[in-house]
């Protein structure tokens, strides 16, 4: 009776319940490490828009997205780099301002908007923003995935790394500023007045955190 | 009674003309041809203008004023409908006031001033790259009025898509230029004559600049293409080249020709007639920016026709910012800098349109930044003052009695750019070939690079072979898997170091292509050698590293700087042969490439010293432009003190000129010590 009882219910009980432990699960595409946030700070999916922002999930760097509606975020307005009283003010065009622009003003007007749920957005140093530069681009794109940070120009984007000797035509002025140009990645420094384009970064997000493996 | 009702007629007769106008808008003004008896004006209905036509003279009394007829009308971009007048046989040096009248009656009162016939100093505007950035083009605008000019060079790109708003928006901003007088107890606004040029932004319709200004440069009654180059005479003193760099773009190659075959042509036989020569066109040769591509194609259109034929001032846009440059000689693919008259060439562009990171100096550029700004030039028979005008508000407004009294005073409280070295003015005067030499204050010092002579370098791999020019440019390795062991040969041009008294500074630039981690040692030459026939074995392969003079490690790509003055190369030199020197690599294995004067930036020994200014064959024509009663507002920033010294020391006295220079060059057993020379550049 028992034998019987156990080869009828229980061995196939075990059985069963052994395959489905040991079923594989169905595999999962590995998550990318950018996706795209939008202006309330809401993670959205891939093929979802608009957004206003990049998570880096393996850095837990939020960047913001550049924009072609002459709104702060537009991405052809230049910057001259100031920073807590380092640097020159307001030699670089954007439309949101009455005078001319620095890299204070698209801060100050950026944490004001609170962009993405956050109102710590701040310069990024030369190194998170070289992680941004990738180069298996189209040639004449910038170098950058252009997918996820449109509107971004070739030219030179301003990190927070300053006071660093300038050379060559420049080495007057004496310090400069350090810039990626996201023509070919390479780091340059230039002069605080020049007008560059500026891409701001923040790691005080609720919605983009580092992802360990 | 009849008198009293009279007197009424008249008043009410002189109201009505007071206060009719023309049913018209949009009012600009060009000249294309020969200013002192030439003009073009345009305008453009405002609802319906009938048989509009212009009326003028040259005083204010409208009874003595004549009337001139629409002679072409033109339709850009399908909306914007514009008359213009042709005026000819115009009084040379004079004001002309007009008025344009329809049906409706006469409009705004204006007037202009036609170029001199003798060689009296004007002002001239030259800017470009008003697209977009309205607040900014209005400034600048602004700033124009209270600057007046006699004519303005624009350089292009007016607006951004070129469209029929667009343009109204340029034009109702255009407005703001004019300048507000009372004369003679009549309102009215000077208007300033533009030269136009076609940008990139106007490709979709090469036929843009006739139709909304009514250039015709050809003179064949037609708007087209061909009309997009041209020559304007502005008094003996200037003529003004307008080209199409658009040209170069794929289906204009028929019209380049045409155009470069009219320029030659212009040049031989009027360009040397006249003190000065300008050009304006759009695309740089070289822009300061490392986001636009260079254009060779201009550069071998035009760079060795603007050295032949002494083209003094060359102004450029489309890159958005400022930028001025050195006297310049074409070298190979690229410029150098002379002492001894070239070409200046400023520019790029920024009347408005966003300003871009002026990132990529030249070893021929003095200074660059970006701001918003357009060029003010000062035009006398002594001489060019060249300066940056930034857009802001504080300049205060010359008056047209100011003006009238002074053709060359500039309004007090300008933003004026300073340019390192140069302060805010840089001053060219021509030398006996009419070619641009910058006058500079003897009390700086002249700051200068010799130009290269000769430039390759040298495998000993390939012991045999020359490679002057190579596409590769200046290589140097230690252990090439290739070439072998390689050294770069670099030789300067040392004429220029006559009548300096003493070297405040001496400086290497080289424009890195390939970085490197390694140590490289700059040598004295230890034989003569030339680029043309250099080999390994020609100069007995690593015999040829002399003295070491320098060591350097070129961390980054683009201008590494090594400071020579303290190692006594160039003395030595000057003081027994001039064999140039060597680069070679000292510690470590990777190699370094950089540019040649063949395929690029070429190497530039920039010096700075005192001299006596020029050599023998720079000897400037002009007067100094004080002794030429040049008045300006700011004395003592405008102008410096002459350089133009009576006596000039000749070459031959260069051999027995003493060059003071401090230290000597570190013998060759001191290179033992290998961490002597890099510790000094590091």
């Amino acid at each position: 009776m028992m034998t019987r009882f156990f080869l009828l219910f229980f061995l196939p009980a075990i059985l069963l319940g052994a395959a489905i432990i040991h079923t594989p699960q169905a595999p999962q595409p590995p998550q990318y490490h950018l996706f795209k946030v939008n202006s309330k700070g809401k993670a959205i999916n891939a093929w979802d828009g608009p957004w206003a922002c990049v998570c880096d999930s393996r850095s837990g760097l939020l960047w913001e997205v550049k924009t072609d509606n002459e709104d702060t975020h537009d991405g052809r307005w230049t910057y001259s780099r100031f920073l807590q009283n380092q640097g020159v003010p307001n030699n670089g065009d954007c439309y949101f301002e009455a005078d001319r622009c620095d890299t204070e003003d698209l801060i100050h007007h950026t944490n004001r908007e609170k962009l993405c749920g956050t109102n710590h957005w701040r310069l990024p140093t030369s190194t998170e923003l070289r992680s941004l530069v990738t180069t298996e681009v189209k040639p004449g794109s910038p170098s950058i995935e252009t997918g996820y940070f449109p509107k971004t120009q070739r030219g030179d984007y301003w990190s927070s790394d300053g006071n660093l000797p300038l050379k060559g035509v420049y080495r007057y002025l004496k310090v400069g500023g350090a810039a990626i140009n996201f023509i070919n990645g390479q780091t340059i420094t230039i002069p605080y007045r020049n007008a560059a384009f500026t891409r701001l970064v923040t790691n005080r997000s609720s919605v983009c955190h580092i992802t360990h493996q | 009674m009849r008198r009293y009702f009279g007197r009424a007629l008249t008043a009410s007769a002189l109201l009505l003309a007071i206060d009719a106008s023309a049913d018209t808008k949009h009012y600009r003004l060009a000249w294309d041809g020969d200013a002192s008896n030439s003009a073009v004006i345009g305008f453009s209905p405002d609802g319906s203008s009938t048989n509009p036509y212009i009326s003028y003279g040259y005083s204010t009394n409208e009874n003595s004023w004549n009337s001139a007829f629409v002679s072409n009308s033109e339709t850009f971009d399908g909306g914007i409908t514009s008359h213009f007048v042709r005026l000819q046989n115009l009084n040379a040096d004079s004001p002309v006031y007009f008025r344009v009248c329809d049906q409706s009656g006469c409009g705004e009162r204006f007037w202009f001033k036609t170029a001199p016939v003798e060689k009296s100093p004007f002002v001239v505007v030259a800017g470009g790259d008003t697209r977009t950035g309205h607040t900014t083009r209005r400034q600048g605008n602004a700033l124009l009025a209270k600057i007046r000019p006699l004519a303005v060079m624009h350089g292009g790109d007016f607006t951004n898509a070129n469209s029929a708003s667009e343009m109204r928006e340029f034009l109702d901003d255009w407005a703001l230029t004019y300048s507000s007088d009372t004369i003679d107890g009549y309102s009215y606004k000077r208007i300033y004559p533009l030269i136009p040029t076609h940008g990139n932004h106007e490709d979709d319709n090469y036929s843009s600049i006739c139709e909304v200004f009514g250039v015709d440069f050809n003179g064949d009654g037609d708007c087209s293409p061909s009309d997009t180059y041209g020559a304007v005479q502005i008094s003996p003193l200037l003529r003004v080249y307008t080209l199409n760099s658009q040209f170069q773009s794929s289906g204009w190659s028929s019209y380049a020709s045409a155009m470069n075959n009219w320029l030659a042509a212009d040049l031989s036989s009027y360009g040397s007639a006249t003190q000065w020569r300008f050009a304006q066109y759009h695309k740089p040769m070289f822009p300061h920016y490392s986001g636009k591509s260079d254009n060779p194609t201009l550069f071998n259109w035009w760079a060795q026709s603007f050295y032949d034929y002494a083209m003094n001032l060359v102004v450029e846009s489309d890159t958005h910012l400022t930028k001025m440059t050195e006297a310049v000689i074409p070298s190979g693919n690229n410029f150098s800098t002379t002492i001894n008259g070239g070409t200046v060439y400023v520019g790029e562009g920024s009347w408005g349109a966003p300003a871009r990171s002026a990132n990529d100096a030249k070893s021929w550029t003095i200074d660059m930044a970006s701001i918003q700004q357009f060029k003010v030039i000062q035009v006398s028979e002594a001489g060019l003052v060249v300066r940056t005008a930034q857009f802001d508000d504080s300049a205060e407004t010359l008056s047209w009695e100011e003006r009238a009294a002074d053709p060359m005073i500039l309004p007090d409280n300008v933003n004026w750019w300073t340019a390192n070295r140069l302060g805010e003015a840089m001053t060219l005067v021509a030398n006996s070939a009419g070619r641009s030499v910058i006058e500079e204050d003897s009390d700086n010092g002249g700051s200068f690079s010799l130009p290269v002579t000769d430039d390759v370098y040298i495998s000993s791999r390939y012991a045999s072979s020359n490679f002057d020019g190579d596409s590769d440019g200046l290589l140097v390795d230690g252990s090439d898997s290739t070439y072998g062991t390689l050294y770069t040969l670099i030789k300067f041009d040392l004429s220029n170091l006559s009548g300096c008294s003493s070297i405040r500074s001496a400086t290497l630039e080289l424009n890195i292509t390939d970085r490197s981690g390694s140590t490289f040692g700059i040598y004295q030459a230890a034989s003569d050698w030339n680029e043309e026939s250099t080999t390994w074995n020609s100069v007995s392969g690593s015999s040829v590293r002399g003295n070491l003079a320098e060591s350097f490690v070129p961390f980054y790509k683009g201008i590494e700087s090594i400071d020579l003055l303290s190692s006594g190369l160039i003395d030595s030199w000057l003081s027994g042969t001039n064999t140039g020197l060597v680069i070679a690599p000292r510690i470590g294995s990777n190699g370094m490439d950089s540019t040649s004067k063949e395929t690029g930036m070429s190497p530039a020994l920039k010096i700075e010293a005192s001299c006596n200014n020029l050599a023998t064959g720079a000897l400037p024509a002009a007067q100094p432009l004080k002794q030429a009663g040049l008045t300006f507002r700011r004395p003592s920033t405008d102008i410096k003190p002459t350089l133009l010294l009576p006596a000039f020391p000749s070459t031959t006295r260069l051999g027995g000129h003493k060059i003071e220079i401090p230290v000597k060059l570190v013998e060759e057993s001191a290179k033992l010590d290998q961490g002597q020379g890099v510790a000094a550049h590091l």
